[in-house]
């Protein structure tokens, strides 16, 4: 048996790409990804050959990480919105309960709000998808070491 | 924490280099991307300061192409090894499948290494992850060095586990390939349920 | 820019910051350097932890200057994130530091967003100052480091095939009818010819 795996199968894919191919054409953004919560590519939509999908899940769930962090250490709960301006691009960052980030890159020809309103249109759509590929993770919180356990171990 | 993607026919597994401050954590990645032949590798990111100190992760994707109609991907991660950096550290250890402890073997740097070792099963914990079960590789980095920890005094205070552990120089890549290879067999290992 | 490079001139650093958090109400405000060591903390301190707040920011710029280089962007030059009541500004002071802004509703994010740059420019001149001064040599930040070239289409499947291994417990039933990857059928063995 495995131990807390996630399992994408195909129609479970096709269905996250129908999402964040819908989500595309409603907001015009240039590339959508959905990255799991460990940095993980799930799935993307096409775009320019040279941006690498993996390179760019992994810095968004990493500065999206961190962000939650911060988020923290200022006392807030989560800043499930993260948005970047940037001169050309803006990138808007929201997260899909709390398996996974929906990553949209867009330029300033569509307005913020529509961003805002679709992504957390679409977070709802895509999060029952990602809760059943991760059901697998529940099985392993058991038997984590104790304080004492881990004292026992290092025992310098 | 592995992906099987059934649907592109992946499995995707996440391996972290862990240890203490200018152990050779970075250096590890960056010999195995020099040295791997091209079609394995991927695109290198080290996220580090001007001087070269790593700051939040470096990352380098692996891929081994086909074993059995599935594409074995791994993802190799290092963390910033210095105190400070701790909840980077807890970060990058989220849904790892294996993690290399690279000791730093220098007498003066003995002490953190047991600290480092430490913070990593706490961190781990953190992720529900068990130190005691995860895939664990552990090597001794810089033998070439003065003034260096004997094997055995390593071995005694630092594994805990009786895990694979391996001499290394990682600068001149003695060593790497060995421990790259024991991690992925031990995480292919696990992911078949006997680990 | 380090702690040790400013010197006597950190009185004067800290007064540009007091007054810029005395004009916008902001709660705080952190200086530090590319890697997220503390240069200054200024403002409420209260019961922050400023060291983990400026080695994530730090690791938050990072990772943005990371992702505005894939996109074949200059950078991200201000980093904002709104919570519920307090909100965080990020942004970075040419390659000499990061600045993190603290603030609640109190205060007008248009406002704070003006003061900061003013306030940036003011902390730019004297780290160019110091620098002059000095004759430091400060090196562009190797935040992002990308290595290529990028992956070439995977190896071809191995061609031998391996033989199952006697003492492999055969593979559980699947659950629910779904699929299983098969990892008794993957051999470990077969990554020895990939190193």
């Amino acid at each position: 048996m495995f131990k807390g795996n996630k399992v994408l199968q195909p129609e479970d894919l096709d269905k996250i790409n129908d999402i964040i191919e819908k989500l595309k054409v409603q907001t015009k953004a240039l590339v959508i990804l959905v990255v799991d919560d460990t940095g993980q590519l799930i799935a993307n939509t096409e775009s320019d050959p040279s941006i690498d999908p993996i390179l760019l899940g992994t810095l968004t769930a990493g500065n999206f990480g961190a962000t939650n962090e911060l988020a923290k250490l200022i006392g807030e709960a989560d800043f499930t919105l993260v948005l970047h301006e940037g001169n050309k691009e803006n990138i808007h960052m929201l997260a899909i309960g709390e398996c996974g980030i929906l990553v949209v890159i867009f330029n300033n020809t569509t307005p913020i709000g529509l961003i805002r309103m679709y992504s957390q249109k679409t977070t709802k759509e895509l999060l029952p998808i990602l809760e059943k590929m991760q059901q697998e993770k529940e099985k392993k919180k058991t038997d984590l070491p104790s304080d004492e356990d881990l004292n026992n171990l290092f025992n310098w | 924490m592995t992906m099987i993607n059934y649907a592109k026919k992946e499995i995707i597994c996440k391996v972290v280099y862990y240890g203490p401050g200018l152990c050779g954590k970075t250096t590890n990645l960056k010999f195995i991307y020099d040295n791997i032949m091209g079609q394995y590798k991927g695109k290198m990111i080290a996220l580090a300061t001007e001087s070269e100190r790593t700051l939040f992760f470096d990352f380098l994707p692996l891929d081994f192409g086909k074993i059995k109609n599935f594409n074995a991907k791994f993802q190799l991660y290092t963390v910033p090894g210095q105190a400070y950096y701790t909840n980077s550290r807890k970060l990058i250890l989220k849904g790892a499948d294996g993690v290399v402890f690279v000791a730093d073997s220098q007498t003066d740097r003995f002490e953190e290494n047991k600290e480092s070792l430490k913070d990593l099963a706490v961190n781990l914990r953190e992720q529900g992850l068990d130190i005691r079960k995860i895939p664990l590789v552990l090597q001794w980095n810089k033998r070439d060095l003065p003034n260096i920890v004997p094997i055995q005094t390593l071995e005694e205070t630092l594994n805990f586990r009786k895990v694979p552990t391996f001499e290394a120089v990682a600068a001149k890549g003695i060593g790497v390939f060995e421990t790259l290879k024991t991690i992925v067999k031990m995480v292919f290992v696990s992911l078949g349920g006997q680990g | 820019m380090k702690l040790s490079q400013i010197g006597g001139r950190i009185e004067e650093i800290n007064h540009k910051i007091n007054d810029f958090i005395a004009e916008v109400q902001a709660l705080c405000a952190i200086v530090c350097d590319m890697g997220g060591e503390i240069l200054t903390t200024q403002g409420d301190t209260g019961m922050l932890d400023f060291v983990n707040i400026a080695a994530m920011a730090a690791g938050s710029f990072a990772t943005t200057k990371g992702i505005a280089n894939l996109l074949g962007q200059k950078e991200f030059s201000l980093l904002f994130h709104q919570g519920t009541k307090n909100n965080i500004l990020i942004s970075n002071i040419e390659n000499f530091s990061i600045i993190i802004i603290v603030f609640d509703n109190n205060s007008i994010l248009g406002v704070v967003k003006q003061k900061t740059t003013e306030l940036k420019d003011q902390l730019k001149v004297v780290f160019e100052d110091i620098v002059k001064g000095q004759g430091i040599i400060i090196k562009k930040a190797k935040i992002f480091e990308e290595r290529g070239p990028a992956a070439q289409p995977a190896a071809e499947p191995a061609k031998k095939e391996p033989e199952k291994k006697p003492e492999e417990k055969p593979q559980e039933k699947p659950k629910d009818g779904k699929k299983k990857f098969d990892f008794d059928s993957l051999m470990v063995d077969d990554l020895d010819d990939l190193f």
